[in-house]
């Protein structure tokens, strides 16, 4: 369980951190949901356990 | 400016409370460093969300290239464990000579040292630990010594994911960085080299010992400052490793018993154990001096720019094209490629299991996936802080508190940040720019500083908790990591001292 949230938490980190390298996508206001998931991913990774 | 100096230093105080005071692993302790950079960036030095995720976008490449080395670095030395190449090399080690400082000095500096170079992650003392109690030496020593010998190697090795942090953090190119930094390990391998000894036999065990550790260590250190002078910067400790275990394995022969002169068999065994590596050195000398290999090997490149950006407080961050990634000739691209091979022979061989890939694929999984997140959590909070005006504030005040002795203090800081984070490659991560923008500031030579930077965080590693808590639980000595400790600080301390003395020395001629 722990490892999957781990993995759960580094793929919500990655993902917006690729996709913030398109400046088309940016703006288009993915800028507070991208965030917000790093965010996420960022929380899971301290509260796993 | 020294509330400011107090607001940027805070996300790094946060992260290094957590790890030290509340025992947090990187892969926690990480994230909370990169949620309090952002709070005090958007709360005290005005950043907005277009700086927050053009932030991310670089820490994702400058990540990359580090973990991609991780991973490789890892998968390689899996396959080769699950095959036998490590138990062959433990095998190997004794049968060279009966002379116990000789065995000692040989397993837990240049052996120690090369499983630094293609492995990392706490290898060295794992492996060498649990040999060196086999042979009679105490359990105390078993630990301290090989965590004390291949510190020198950290930096280079791991396949150089030490180096190319430092390289990525700082943006300076590693050609400008390699030679310095090689130079200053490989003189601090000489103080771990006399310091293995002094903990194997005393310091009439250094005196005893005192020709074998000059040649070995001259050997290791101008192999090292040779191979990554020459551009294969993540061949360094492995190669210095190799050199060096040839030089021990010449001096053993020499104090040789006379009962082992004819037994050659051992050395089959070694060749055998050494063919993974063997391949990784030919793959990445194929790649780096033969181009059309590297032309070929060039077709996919990722690159991520950045533009122009400015915080409400007017601190501005000029564009930048990024840095490259050659994906398919990238140093983990070519120990992946290694691994692949070293698989299929040892499958078709006989001497991996069929399930074996499984095993390996969940090892990997359950040790390489929190330093991940850790290694891009922080990368993002350096980022962060970097973008922000968090790095150029703690410079500021770093360079008004310490003045002229920044380039001691230097090391130190190299060394608390691998102690509290437990890494050579956390430290320079996080510390790489505070080092680069204080020697700007004060007209210091960058590359001397960050070569600090990286022997500090080298040698502040032998006294990292984990690596401790690793050696501890492979010879029996769990709930005496105090005592551990305080062994080591009794020979890294003067090592520190020296090197920042050196550094200070450096700079003044």
């Amino acid at each position: 369980m722990r490892m999957v949230m781990l993995v759960l938490a580094f793929t919500l980190m990655l993902i917006p951190a690729v996709l913030f390298n398109f400046p088309s996508l940016q703006s288009m206001g993915f800028q507070i949901p991208g965030l917000l998931l790093t965010g996420v991913g960022m929380l899971l990774a301290m509260f796993r356990s | 400016m020294w509330i400011e100096w107090i607001a940027a230093l805070l996300p790094i105080i946060i992260l290094l409370l957590m790890m030290v005071r509340f025992h947090w692993g990187a892969s926690r302790a990480g994230p909370l460093g990169w949620f309090a950079s952002v709070a005090v960036g958007y709360l005290h030095f005005g950043i907005n969300l277009e700086i927050l995720a053009w932030s991310q976008a670089k820490a994702f490449f400058l990540s990359l290239d580090v973990l991609l080395i991780v991973w490789g670095a890892f998968l390689l030395y899996r396959v080769a464990d699950e095959a036998g190449s490590i138990d062959a090399l433990r095998a190997w080690m004794p049968s060279l000579t009966q002379d116990k400082g000789i065995q000692g000095l040989l397993i837990a500096w240049p052996f120690a040292s090369f499983l630094q170079g293609v492995g990392g992650f706490g290898v060295p003392v794992a492996v060498t630990a649990p040999l060196l109690v086999g042979l009679g030496f105490s359990p105390i020593m078993a630990v301290t010594a090989p965590s004390i010998g291949h510190a020198w190697a950290v930096t280079f090795g791991s396949l150089a994911s030490s180096f190319q942090a430092l390289i990525a953090a700082s943006g300076i190119p590693g050609e400008s960085l390699a030679a310095l930094s090689a130079l200053l390990l490989g003189l601090a391998g000489f103080g771990c080299g006399i310091a293995v000894a002094a903990v194997m036999e005393g310091w009439s065990g250094v005196r005893r010992l005192l020709i074998p550790i000059l040649l070995i260590g001259t050997v290791m250190g101008g192999v090292q400052i040779a191979v990554v002078t020459s551009g294969a910067w993540a061949l360094g400790a492995m190669m210095a490793g190799l050199a060096g275990m040839a030089i021990s394995v010449i001096l053993a022969r020499m104090k040789r018993d006379r009962s082992l002169q004819g037994d050659t068999s051992y050395h089959a065994l070694a060749a055998w154990a050494f063919s993974p590596y063997a391949l990784l050195i030919v793959l990445t000398l194929a790649v780096q001096g033969i181009p059309s290999i590297k032309q070929a090997l060039s077709v996919v490149i990722l690159q991520g720019g950045t533009p122009r950006m400015e915080t409400a407080l007017g601190f501005i961050s000029p564009a930048s094209a990024g840095k490259e990634i050659a994906v398919l000739r990238h140093a983990g691209a070519i120990l992946l490629y290694t691994s692949l091979i070293s698989y299929g022979v040892f499958r078709l061989s006989g001497n991996i299991e069929r399930g074996s890939i499984r095993v390996i694929a969940a090892d990997m999984l359950r040790k390489v996936l929190p330093s991940s997140v850790a290694i891009f959590a922080m990368v993002s909070m350096s980022v962060v802080m970097a973008h922000s005006g968090m790095t150029r504030a703690l410079a500021e005040g770093l360079a008004s508190l310490a003045g002229d002795v920044v380039p001691f203090v230097s090391v130190w800081i190299g060394a608390l940040g691998a102690f509290m984070t437990g890494s050579n490659t956390n430290s320079n991560v996080l510390f790489a720019l505070l080092q680069r923008d204080t020697a700007n500031l004060l007209s210091l030579p960058v590359s001397l500083m960050l070569a600090a930077q990286t022997t500090g965080a080298a040698l502040g590693s032998i006294i990292s908790p984990t690596k401790i808590v690793v050696g501890a639980s492979t010879t029996g000595m769990q709930g005496q990591e105090g005592g551990i400790l305080r062994v080591l600080l009794r020979y890294m301390l003067p090592m520190l001292l020296g090197l920042g003395l050196l550094v200070q020395g450096l700079v003044c001629v």
